[in-house]
């Protein structure tokens, strides 16, 4: 907890009752359309990227209703190869990519840092606006001439078709650099906006994870432009890059494309397990296991990321020699995720686990990702990726990761942190429900993908040979699972916002920084400058005042802070004796 | 000689036929019981945890925990499985791209939609038929299926042979096999390669026949099929000119059909035309043509049709995109034209004109 120790006491006072939310602070749309403030900047992405989930989420039933049976089922070949073309572009450019970081980030990045905001709050603002243009430029190019090249454009096919490959990568360029603004403003704000006492050591996982992607996303998202732009040069004004029939080489592209979109991959998944490491370490109660390993971790997934974009296309027609060395780097990157996945198993040792809904999602995510990842070995091995390569396992082993892991991290902090977002709880029971068929369908649509695929069935197929069709059916039928669960979760979402209790400030009995704040935030985090004490995860030196899971009004007496700090109104206090505790506020530290 | 080696499909893995096959599957298992043994020791390790140290009251987690050399074991201790996949994986690889130097070379042209199998003995057909027992070296490339349809990337896929390679527009590609099972097995093209924008609507028998979808849905229609037979078989069949199994050129051209044209075209009376028309009845008919003229479908149309499809489309399938079938040996686009004729009741002279033609 941001333990707001002197500061606070006066700050509380003197503000008393007229420091309201962020929420009730303005109520006009326009203070909603112009803000600059981060959590409603956080919200207004969480609307769009949820919306964008959602109509991605439309397309996927789509496939997965014309896969059902063979031969037409509900489309034409080419309505399907521009569903499959959208629920992909849609899914990773306007969903995945800033769903966690730009969304939950921007919303608990400053809070966890004890700033009042991020560094640069206009450009925070521009840059939601760039996905927005990014987003009708997408949507534009969906409702005229939507596209039908996959999310890959991979070429020569994307110069030759004559559908909107122009605005849609027009709309990826854009977001990209959406992407990049806030990649900067985040690695800005985490260098100089830290409250006094957190140092680099004490910093949330969460904020090393969406540090770690800011970085990825300011140094890969522009080779994307370029790419982008090469092709479109090339499709306006005839320049050959990529075309042979100009001079250019389609493999050409695929470097190019990959150069980004395998970084991009973990600019997918890093916020999904930073999402994870909170979630743990509130519910095990307990610091997570091997802190700066995991913290490091990310790092080095991140570097890692710039160096095996080659997996790609190990039977595209590459030198020998150069698919070794991209398996030998993909190998490598086993290490930090296993590092993450063995240090939160042992995170729950010795632990105090509680099994709400938020903890629900992160023991999936550890298996869900767990078979996402160690699939990901049978694509590494050279000999068996040329037989898995651009089938179904490979489609299975990709949603494992984004699904299993990014989009149930996501929807993970969603849960966690609703209560701190809205000021609102959800219902517990309907939650688990959510979770149960979400799990369920989940692994019904996507374990039998990897059958399918090892037995040899090809990707982006409209129709395929009879004898696929069981397995087929089955992973449909999975996906109708999967929809119901998150329908259900978001009509308990909508119904929660207007009739939820309301949410005490820290309703997990939480020892991280953001739970510290009222539920939903003041207007400015904090009343003051927090001073930090201790360790997000520190629990052995947290307060029982402090990891109070109810209203603070309701506080038991013997809990209550001694008589010389009484400013408890907002948020829990801190013991005076913890004063003693091993790390003093200090500034020493550089900031 | 024959002596097959190869074996049946299990849940994971569609039969084996080729000498790739063994190391594939028996490296795809061994990684398999590895993620198998990781998966159990995590996920048993989270649950009992997660159920031991369930919250209960009065009940405090223990203070952090720190293990440097845990950590260190953890870190460091995988990478002898991980060196040991990717030896195993890369030695495979290079077993796949080195082809021994008594490989056949076979030519693979990859069109959207269909695939052309060239023969050293300059046999062509959209079918693969190889020896077993004998390398076999695909050496590929794409083509443009007309001047508004240039080449795209495809990818040459047999699962039962356990390859797969890119075909690149502007470049050769190649890659080796050894069958070691009789039979017959899928070719799929595994790299996305579109659909023919202007493609109209299609039937449902356009789309889907006989269990397998048809060139008109694209991508996924670009199917072909690999038949393993003995080294005499191939012999006799990689021979250009009339084999000996079929007594009359008719014959002949009915097997060529059925391997060439059944993908879009029917030829039964009375039944549905696919993607392309119904062939029978067809010779010695006034064709109505796109445009509002007609032809005589003769001897001189036909071959034309066969070489030059779009020259003069019939009406009502001017966006069938049917690719050209020149590079067939001439002796073959005969007698494909004698059973064309032999189909319908107006084509008997044609068929005995055809039949009294010298072959080769």
């Amino acid at each position: 907890m941001t333990t707001q120790t002197t500061t606070h006491a006066a700050g509380s006072t003197a503000h008393g009752h007229g420091e309201v939310d962020y929420i009730r602070e303005n109520t006009s749309p326009l203070s909603w359309i112009v803000t600059l403030d981060h959590k409603r900047l956080g919200i207004l992405y969480l609307v769009s990227t949820l919306t964008m989930f959602m109509v991605g989420g439309v397309y996927a039933l789509l496939i997965r209703t014309e896969l059902l049976t063979p031969g037409r089922t509900i489309m034409d070949p080419d309505t399907y190869n521009k569903v499959f073309t959208l629920h992909g572009a849609i899914m990773v450019f306007l969903f995945i990519i800033p769903s966690v970081p730009a969304a939950l980030g921007n919303f608990f990045l400053p809070i966890m840092l004890g700033a009042k905001d991020v560094a640069f709050p206009r450009l925070n603002l521009m840059s939601f606006y760039v996905y927005v243009l990014g987003a009708i430029f997408a949507l534009v190019s969906i409702f005229t001439n939507s596209i039908d090249t996959g999310w890959t454009f991979y070429t020569p096919y994307s110069q030759t078709t004559s559908t909107a490959t122009i605005s849609m990568t027009l709309a990826v360029f854009i977001l990209g650099f959406s992407s990049i603004l806030t990649g900067v403003n985040f690695m800005a704000t985490v260098h100089k906006l830290r409250a006094p006492g957190l140092h680099w050591k004490r910093l949330p996982l969460f904020v090393w994870g969406i540090y770690a992607t800011a970085v990825i996303q300011v140094l890969a998202t522009p080779v994307l432009a370029i790419t982008l732009l090469m092709l479109l040069m090339e499709k306006v004004l005839s320049i050959g890059w990529f075309d042979p029939r100009l001079g250019g080489d389609p493999v050409l592209f695929q470097h190019f494309f990959w150069f980004y979109s395998h970084p991009a991959v973990y600019i997918m998944i890093l916020p999904g397990m930073a999402v994870v490491n909170e979630i743990i370490a509130t519910f095990s109660r307990r610091k997570i296991f091997g802190y700066m390993f995991v913290a490091m971790s990310s790092v080095a997934l991140a570097l890692l990321g710039f160096l095996v974009w080659g997996h790609h296309m190990f039977v595209a027609g590459m030198s020998e020699y150069a698919t070794m060395v991209f398996s030998a780097l993909t190998f490598f990157v086993a290490i930090p995720s296993g590092v993450k996945v063995f240090n939160w198993v042992a995170t729950l040792y010795n632990g105090s686990v509680s099994f709400q809904s938020p903890m629900l999602y992160a023991l999936a995510f550890i298996v869900l990702f767990t078979i996402g990842g160690l699939t990901g070995l049978f694509l590494g091995t050279l000999s068996v990726d040329v037989h898995l390569h651009d089938t179904y396992f490979v489609v299975a082993h990709f949603h494992y990761v984004m699904v299993g892991g990014t989009v149930i991290g996501f929807i993970g902090g969603l849960h966690y942190w609703w209560p701190k977002m809205t000021g609102k709880m959800y219902s517990e029971k309907i939650a688990r429900i959510a979770f149960v068929f979400i799990f369920i369908g989940f692994n019904m649509t996507f374990l039998t993908q990897f059958v399918l695929g090892s037995q040899g069935m090809p990707r982006r197929y409209y129709d395929y040979l009879d004898h696929f069709q069981p397995l087929h059916g089955f992973s449909s039928v999975g996906a109708y699972v999967l929809g119901v669960g998150f329908s259900i979760m978001l009509g308990m979402f909508i119904y929660s916002l207007f009739k939820g209790e309301k949410a005490p400030p820290n309703p997990w009995g939480s020892a991280g920084f953001e739970w510290a704040t009222s539920s939903p935030p003041i207007m400015h985090n904090f009343h003051g400058t927090p001073v930090i004490h201790r360790g997000p995860y520190d629990y052995h030196l947290a307060t029982e005042a402090e990891l109070f899971d109810g209203f603070p009004e309701d506080l038991p007496a013997t809990a209550k802070p001694a008589a010389a700090k009484p400013a408890a109104k907002q948020a829990p206090e801190p013991e005076p004796a913890k004063a003693a505790a091993p790390a003093p506020a200090s500034r020493e530290e550089e900031e | 000689m024959n002596d097959q080696t190869g074996y049946d499909a299990t849940i994971q893995l569609p039969e084996g036929a080729s000498t790739l096959a063994p190391h594939v599957d028996s490296l795809y298992y061994d990684i398999f019981w590895i993620s198998v043994a990781f998966f159990v020791a995590i996920v048993g390790c989270m649950v009992w945890f997660a159920y031991r140290f369930r919250r209960r009251k009065g009940v405090k987690s223990k203070p952090p925990g720190h293990h440097t050399a845990l950590e260190l074991f953890w870190t460091f201790s995988p990478l002898l499985l991980l060196a040991y996949m990717f030896h195993q994986g890369f030695e495979g690889y290079m077993m796949m791209n080195i082809p021994p130097a008594n490989a056949i070379n076979i030519r693979a042209e990859a069109r959207q939609w269909s695939w052309s199998f060239l023969y050293p003995t300059g046999k062509v057909d959209g079918e693969l038929t190889v020896p077993i027992h004998q390398p076999v070296r695909m050496i590929m490339s794409s083509h443009p299926r007309g001047v508004d349809h240039p080449a795209v990337l495809h990818s040459f896929f047999v699962p039962a042979l356990r390859v797969k390679r890119d075909i690149v527009p502007g470049m050769y590609t190649s890659l080796w096999f050894e069958a070691t099972r009789l039979g017959t097995y899928d070719i799929y093209c595994a790299e996305y390669c579109g659909l023919d924008p202007i493609q109209g609507e299609l039937t449902d028998q356009q789309i889907h026949n006989n269990g397998r979808p048809l060139a008109s849905v694209g991508h996924s229609g670009m199917l072909s099929r690999l038949h393993v037979v003995t080294m005499e078989e191939y012999t006799s069949y990689a021979r250009t000119g009339r084999p000996d199994e079929f007594e009359t050129n008719a014959a002949w051209g009915e097997s060529i059909f059925n391997q060439n044209c059944t993908a879009c075209h029917v030829i039964e009376p009375g039944q549905a035309p696919t993607v392309g028309p119904n062939l029978s009845n067809v010779v010695g008919y006034e064709q109505p043509l796109v445009g509002g003229t007609g032809r005589m479908a003769d001897l001189d149309y036909l071959r034309e049709s066969i070489r030059e499809p779009q020259a003069a489309i019939v009406n009502g399938f001017e966006n069938a995109a049917m690719p050209s079938f020149g590079s067939l040996p001439e002796a073959n686009i005969d007698a494909l034209i004698a059973y064309i004729a032999s189909r319908s009741d107006r084509g008997a002279d044609l068929v005995t004109q055809l039949e009294a033609e010298p072959q080769e």
